[in-house]
C-alpha cells in the first residue's frame, strides 16, 4: 500500500523555485514572485506546514473581513456583493490555502443564495466553514448540521416528527460523507428522523423538542434513540467516508482522478487523526505525492483559482465586483453553486463560453485601462527589466515558474516588438495567461 | 463671487499646467485688475478663426482676467494649502511640464501665471471636425480639433513661442509654411500652430488650420446663422459656453431624416424621453456657464433648438415656453431635503410605450401595469388609475433621525412621500379612493405574505384618521428581546399611504406621510404646474445624511476601488468635506413647442478645508 511518504528534494527532483512554486500554486493562488521566495527558503516541510498551520493575516484582509457582516446586512437580498468581497479577502490574503480549502468546504457543502436569499445566512455559513476548515471533519459535520443556511437550503425546518423530510439526511449520506451505494434507503429514513426537530430562526438555529422523534431508530447498524450527532457519528466510522473525502481532497489539491491507493493513504491518515483535517493535509502537502513533478498541469484551474492567482501573482488591481463578474463569466458563482452537489469541476470548468472568458480575462490583462489594471511601468522599475530579453524572462517565470511549453515559449520568441517595452510585456503575459496550459496547475 | 466662479471654472486648468506655490506671481497684480466685460461680442473673437464646417465648438471668456483672481480666490479657500493641492502639484508626470513652463514664461520676463493669463487671452475656444478621410493612416479616425486664443498680450505671447522655437528649432525651413502671410510650424506630425498677432492657432491638422486662417477674413464659424443663433443666446456675463451643429453631428453619425430615440429603462423614458427626443432633432445645441444673477454660486444653461414639432407619440411630455417661473421648486415640507416635480399624461405616455422605448421596457412596463392591476385589487391600471392621475407629481424627501426608528437600516436613507394630484371619480357607486385603498391593503398583505414564506418579520399595519383624512400605514415589529440591530436598505421602508382632499400620498414612513397631510392640508403643494420639471437639494441635508452614511460609503469605496480603510477612509472625507460647500442644486427642464431646456443652479459657500488629509485621518480614527 503507498504511504504518504514525505518528499526529499534529490537531483531528479530538486526543491528549486520551480517545485515552490508548483507547490503553492496547488495548495494556494498563483504566487508573487516574493511568496515563492519565502516558500524556497523554508523547504518542503516547513512549507507544509507554514501553508497549512500560518495563522499571519495581512492587514487588508483583515480590514475586508471586517466589512463582511455589514455588507452581508446591506445587500442581504443579493449574493454578488458578498461573493466580490470573499474574492477580494482571497487576493489580499497572506493565508491562501485557507481561502481554497474554504472554497473546497463551501463547495462540498454546496449552499446556494438563490434559496436561501439571505445573504447575512450565507455568511454565517462561510464563517462556520471557516471556524472548523482545518479542525475535526466531525466538529465541521455538526456544525453545518445546524447551519441556518443549510437547514433553510435542504429544507430542514420541514423536518418533523410523524412527518420527517429526508433532503439533509440523503445529502449528508449522498454527497457530504458516504457516496451513492454506501446506505439503503431506510437509513435515509431513519436518518431523517433523528434529525428531525433541528430546525432555525431567526437565522439561528433552535433545537424543537416537541418536533423531535426521538424514538428507536437504526442508521448504518446502529439502533437506539438516535439524534443527528449520533448520525453523524455512525456515518464517520463507515469506512467509506473517510476514502471519500480523502478523494475530493485530492482532487482539490493534487491531481484529478487519483490511484486507489493514494486515495486509500490519505484516508488511512484521515482515520489515524480522527479525521483531523489540518494533519492530514500537513502530511499530504509534504509527501512525494503532492511534490511530483509527473503531475503538474493534470488539474484545471477552477475560476476562482485562476483569477485570484492571476491578481495575486501579477500584483493586479481589481474591486470586487470586477472579480465577481470575471469568475461569474467563467462559470463559477460564489455562494450560488448550482446545485446541491456544487460545481461539477474539472472538466466541466470548460465550454465555449467560459472558455472565451478566460481567453478575455488574458486580454484584458494586456489592456492598458482594462478591468485588471497590470502595472507594467512600476513591474519594470521594481525588477530592473530593461530589454526585451528580460522582459520576456520575467513573464515566462511569473506565469508559468520559468517552465514554459516549448509551443508557447516559440510564440513569444516570433513576437514582433511592440512600440515599448510595456507592450511587450502585456503581450506576452496574455500570450501566456490566454494559453490552453495556463488553465492547468 | 465672481473669483469663485472663477477658481471653479478654471481650477482644472491650472492644475493641469501645474501651477505651484513656489512659482512667482509677478503678473499677478495685472491679471487682477479690474475686468471690462471680457467678450462683448462672442462672434468677434476666436470663433472668425474656426471654420464653419465643425461639428462644435467651447468657448472660454476671460480667461486671461481670471487667472489671477481664481488663485487669488484658491488662497482665500485655503486651497493652495490643502493636502490635496500639494499632492497634485507633486505628481510626477507634472514635474516635467511644470519646469519646461516655468523656463518658457520666464524668457518672456513673466511667471507661470502670467504666461498661462497671456496664453488664454481674452478669448479661448476649441472647434472639433469630423476626421478627414485618411486611407493613409489606416483609417485612423481621431477627429481633428483646433485650439484659438486671441491674446490681449501679444509680445508676452510672442516672446514664449520664441522660446519654443528656439527649444524646437523652428522656423524650418521643411516645417514651417507661410499661409496668407503667417508662418504655420509643424511641430509634430499631429501638431502644429501659427501665431497672427493678436491669435495664438494650434491644431492637430496643418489642414484645419490652414482653412482657418485662409477663411477667417470672411467671419469663419462667426458667419453661420446657426452659429450666431446659439451665440445671440450667450449672455454677457457667460464665463465659458458651448455649440453643437446638430445637423453636421447627425451626419457624422450617418442618420438622415427625424430621429425617434427609443430608451432602455421605463423610468428614464418616461421623465427624459421627451428631452431625448428634442436633443436627438436639434439643430442646433448651446450650453452657457454663468454666475448666478443672486450671486453665491453657477448656473449651467443648456438648449437645444429645432424646427420640428415634437411627434404625437410625445403628447404626453407638457409644452413649456419659459423655465424661470417653475413652480414647486420651493419646500413643501419642513426640513425639505430633497423636491421633485414632474408633469405628464401618465396614461398617454403609456398608450405610447412603444414608441418611447425599446421593445423589453415597454413589455416591463405592461408587466408592471399588469401586476399592479392584481395588487390593487381590481383597479384597473391603467384604465382607471393613470388617468386619474392629473397635475404634477411631487417627490419630497425627507431626513430621517436613526434615533427615533426601529432598527438600524443601512445604508440610512431619508423619508420619501409621492404626492399625487387626483382626479378621482366614482365608478358604480365606490369612490375611486375606497378602491385605492382597499387596494393598498391588498399590497401591504401581500408584502406580508411574501415575508412570512421568507421567514421575515411581517409589518404591523394600522388604519388611522387624521381630520378628514385616513393614513394607511404599516411598520416592521420591533426586534424579539434585544436591543436595535443593523438591517439593510428595506428597512427605511415602512410604507404608509394616505388620501386627503384629491391627493394621494405615498410614502416610506408613517410620520413622512403624516407631515405630507399636513402640508397639503396647508396648500403647500401644488394642484397645477406649469408643465416644467424641476429638482431642488438642500446642500446642508444631503451632506448630512451622506456623513451619517460615511461607514458605508468606505466600505463601498474599499470594494469598488480596492482601497484600504486609510485610503478610502481619506478619500471620503475630503468628498465630504468638499460637498460642505454646496449649499443647494436646482435643475430645472422644459420642452417648447420648438426648443427644450435645461438650467442647473450651483450654489456654493463656506470655506474649503485647509488640510482634507488630517481632517479624514481624524475621521477614521474615530
Amino acid at each position: 500500500m503507498t504511504t504518504l511518504r514525505a518528499y526529499r528534494p534529490r537531483r531528479s527532483r530538486p526543491w528549486d523555485r520551480a517545485a515552490a512554486a508548483r507547490f503553492l500554486r496547488r495548495a494556494g493562488f498563483a504566487p508573487s514572485p516574493d511568496e515563492v521566495e519565502e516558500t524556497l527558503a523554508l523547504g518542503p516541510a516547513k512549507a507544509a506546514e507554514s501553508v497549512v498551520r500560518s495563522d499571519v493575516e495581512s492587514e487588508r484582509a483583515r480590514e475586508l473581513d471586517a466589512l463582511g457582516e455589514a455588507l452581508a446586512v446591506r445587500s442581504e437580498r443579493e449574493s454578488t456583493r458578498l461573493a466580490g468581497w470573499w474574492l477580494q479577502r482571497m487576493t489580499h490574503t497572506r493565508r491562501p490555502f485557507r481561502e481554497r480549502l474554504l472554497v473546497f468546504w463551501h463547495d462540498h457543502f454546496a449552499t446556494s443564495h438563490a434559496k436561501v436569499r439571505r445573504a447575512p445566512l450565507m455568511l454565517a455559513q462561510l464563517r462556520t466553514l471557516e471556524a472548523g476548515a482545518t479542525g475535526r471533519f466531525e466538529d465541521l459535520l455538526r456544525a453545518v448540521s445546524r447551519d441556518p443556511a443549510m437547514i433553510v437550503w435542504l429544507d430542514g425546518d420541514e423536518n418533523g416528527k410523524g412527518r420527517p423530510n429526508e433532503n439533509y439526511a440523503r445529502e449528508l449520506f449522498e454527497l457530504f460523507t458516504l457516496g451513492v451505494g454506501e446506505y439503503t434507503e431506510t437509513d435515509v429514513r431513519e436518518a431523517a428522523r433523528a434529525f428531525t426537530g433541528w430546525h432555525q430562526r431567526n437565522g439561528r438555529f433552535r433545537f424543537v423538542k416537541r418536533a423531535h422523534d426521538d424514538g428507536r431508530k437504526t442508521v448504518l447498524g446502529v439502533t437506539g434513540p438516535l439524534d443527528g450527532d449520533d448520525v453523524i457519528r455512525a456515518v464517520l466510522r463507515h469506512p467509506a467516508c473517510a476514502s471519500r473525502l480523502a478523494r475530493k481532497l485530492l482532487e482539490e489539491f493534487v491531481m484529478p482522478s487519483p490511484p486507489d491507493d493514494v486515495v486509500d493513504a490519505v484516508a488511512k491518515r484521515l482515520r489515524e487523526t480522527e479525521y483531523d483535517i489540518a494533519a492530514t493535509l500537513e502530511t499530504l502537502f509534504a509527501s512525494e505525492v503532492m511534490h511530483d513533478p509527473a503531475r503538474a498541469r493534470s488539474r484545471i484551474l477552477s475560476p476562482v483559482e485562476l483569477v485570484v492567482g492571476l491578481v495575486r501573482s501579477l500584483g493586479l488591481e481589481a474591486g470586487a465586483a470586477t472579480l465577481e463578474r470575471w469568475t461569474s463569466r467563467m462559470g463559477q458563482r460564489l455562494f450560488e453553486p448550482p446545485s446541491v452537489a456544487g460545481w461539477p469541476g474539472h472538466r466541466a470548468w470548460l465550454d465555449s463560453a467560459t472558455l472565451l472568458a478566460r481567453i478575455d480575462a488574458a486580454v484584458d490583462v494586456s489592456q492598458p485601462g482594462g478591468d485588471f489594471e497590470w502595472r507594467v511601468g512600476a513591474v519594470r522599475a521594481a525588477n530592473g527589466i530593461d530589454d526585451r530579453g528580460e522582459a520576456l524572462a520575467y513573464c515566462r517565470s511569473l506565469a508559468f515558474d520559468g517552465d514554459v511549453p516549448r509551443v508557447l515559449d516559440a510564440r513569444l520568441r516570433a513576437m514582433a516588438d511592440k512600440a515599448s517595452l510595456d507592450d511587450t510585456m502585456r503581450e506576452a503575459m496574455c500570450t501566456l495567461v490566454g494559453s490552453p496550459e495556463y488553465q492547468f496547475v | 463671487m465672481k473669483r469663485l466662479v472663477a477658481c471653479l471654472t478654471l481650477s482644472v486648468v491650472v492644475a493641469g499646467i501645474g501651477l505651484s506655490t513656489e512659482v512667482g506671481l509677478g503678473s499677478k497684480a495685472t491679471a487682477a485688475e479690474p475686468t471690462p466685460n471680457a467678450g462683448s461680442s462672442p462672434s468677434a473673437g476666436a470663433s472668425r478663426y474656426l471654420p464653419v464646417d465643425l461639428v462644435g465648438a467651447a468657448f472660454l471668456r476671460g480667461g486671461d482676467r481670471a487667472v489671477g483672481e481664481l488663485y487669488e480666490t484658491l488662497e482665500e479657500l485655503g486651497v493652495t494649502r490643502s493636502a490635496a493641492w500639494t499632492e497634485i502639484l507633486a505628481a510626477p508626470k507634472l514635474q516635467g511640464p511644470k519646469f519646461a513652463w516655468a523656463g518658457v514664461t520666464a524668457s518672456a520676463g513673466t511667471d507661470a501665471l502670467g504666461g498661462l493669463a497671456a496664453m488664454l487671452g481674452s478669448e479661448l475656444a476649441v472647434g472639433i471636425r469630423p476626421p478627414a478621410s485618411k486611407p493613409d493612416e489606416g483609417g485612423k479616425s481621431d477627429p481633428d480639433w483646433i485650439l484659438v486664443a486671441v491674446v490681449r498680450e501679444p509680445d508676452v505671447v510672442g516672446k514664449m513661442l520664441g522660446s519654443v522655437h528656439a527649444m524646437a528649432g523652428l522656423p524650418d525651413e521643411a516645417r514651417t509654411r507661410s499661409i496668407g502671410g503667417v508662418d504655420v510650424h509643424v511641430s509634430k506630425p499631429d501638431l502644429c500652430h501659427a501665431f497672427t498677432g493678436d491669435a495664438l492657432l494650434i491644431s492637430n491638422r496643418f489642414e484645419l488650420l490652414r482653412d482657418s486662417l485662409k477663411r477667417a477674413k470672411g467671419g469663419g464659424l462667426a458667419s453661420t446663422s446657426a452659429f450666431r443663433t446659439a451665440a445671440s443666446r450667450v449672455a454677457s456675463d457667460a464665463i465659458a459656453w458651448l455649440y453643437a451643429d446638430g445637423d453636421a453631428i447627425r451626419r457624422l453619425a450617418g442618420v438622415s431624416g427625424p430621429i425617434t430615440p427609443r430608451l432602455e429603462e421605463p423610468l428614464g423614458g418616461l421623465l427624459f424621453g421627451g428631452l431625448a427626443q428634442r436633443v436627438a432633432n436639434a439643430d442646433l445645441a448651446m450650453a452657457q456657464l454663468r454666475s448666478l444673477p443672486e450671486g453665491g454660486g453657477l448656473r449651467l444653461e443648456a438648449h437645444a433648438r429645432s424646427e420640428a414639432a415634437l411627434p404625437a407619440s410625445h403628447r404626453g411630455f407638457p409644452i413649456a415656453e419659459s423655465t424661470s417661473a417653475a413652480r414647486g421648486v420651493g419646500s413643501p415640507v419642513d426640513e425639505c431635503m430633497a423636491v421633485m416635480t414632474v408633469e405628464r399624461d401618465w396614461a398617454d405616455l403609456f398608450a405610447e410605450r412603444e414608441a418611447l422605448l425599446q421593445l423589453p421596457a415597454a413589455a416591463k412596463m405592461v408587466e408592471f401595469a399588469a401586476t399592479m392591476t392584481t395588487l390593487l385589487g381590481g383597479l384597473d391600471f391603467i384604465e382607471e388609475f393613470l388617468p386619474a392621475l392629473r397635475g404634477p407629481l411631487q417627490l419630497v424627501a425627507t431626513p430621517r433621525d436613526p434615533a427615533t426608528t426601529t432598527y438600524d437600516a443601512k445604508p440610512l436613507l431619508p423619508a420619501f412621500a409621492l404626492v399625487a394630484p387626483v382626479d378621482a371619480p366614482v365608478t358604480a357607486g365606490v369612490p375611486w379612493v375606497r378602491r385605492f385603498e382597499s387596494g393598498a391593503l391588498m399590497l401591504f398583505a401581500f408584502v406580508n405574505f411574501e415575508a412570512s414564506q421568507r421567514g421575515d418579520p411581517n409589518l404591523l399595519i394600522e388604519l388611522e384618521s387624521v381630520g378628514d383624512a385616513r393614513v394607511l400605514s404599516a411598520e416592521f415589529p420591533p426586534p424579539p428581546s434585544r436591543g436595535r440591530e443593523a438591517r439593510g436598505v428595506r428597512y427605511n421602508f415602512e410604507p404608509a399611504v394616505a388620501c386627503v382632499d384629491d391627493f394621494v400620498v405615498l410614502a416610506s414612513t408613517r410620520e413622512a406621510a403624516h407631515a405630507t397631510v399636513a402640508a397639503i392640508r396647508a396648500g403647500t403643494f401644488a394642484r397645477a404646474s406649469d408643465g416644467v420639471d424641476a429638482l431642488r437639494l438642500d446642500g446642508p441635508l444631503v451632506h448630512a445624511l451622506l456623513a451619517k452614511n460615511r461607514d458605508e460609503l468606505v466600505a463601498n469605496r474599499m470594494l469598488k476601488h480596492d482601497e484600504s480603510r486609510d485610503a478610502a477612509s481619506t478619500a471620503v472625507d475630503a468628498g465630504l468635506e468638499w460637498l460642505k460647500l454646496v449649499q443647494g442644486v436646482e435643475a430645472r427642464s422644459r420642452l417648447g413647442e420648438k426648443d427644450a431646456e435645461i438650467v442647473l443652479d450651483v450654489r456654493v459657500g463656506g470655506a474649503i478645508p485647509t488640510d482634507t488629509r488630517q481632517s479624514s485621518r481624524r475621521g477614521a480614527a474615530r
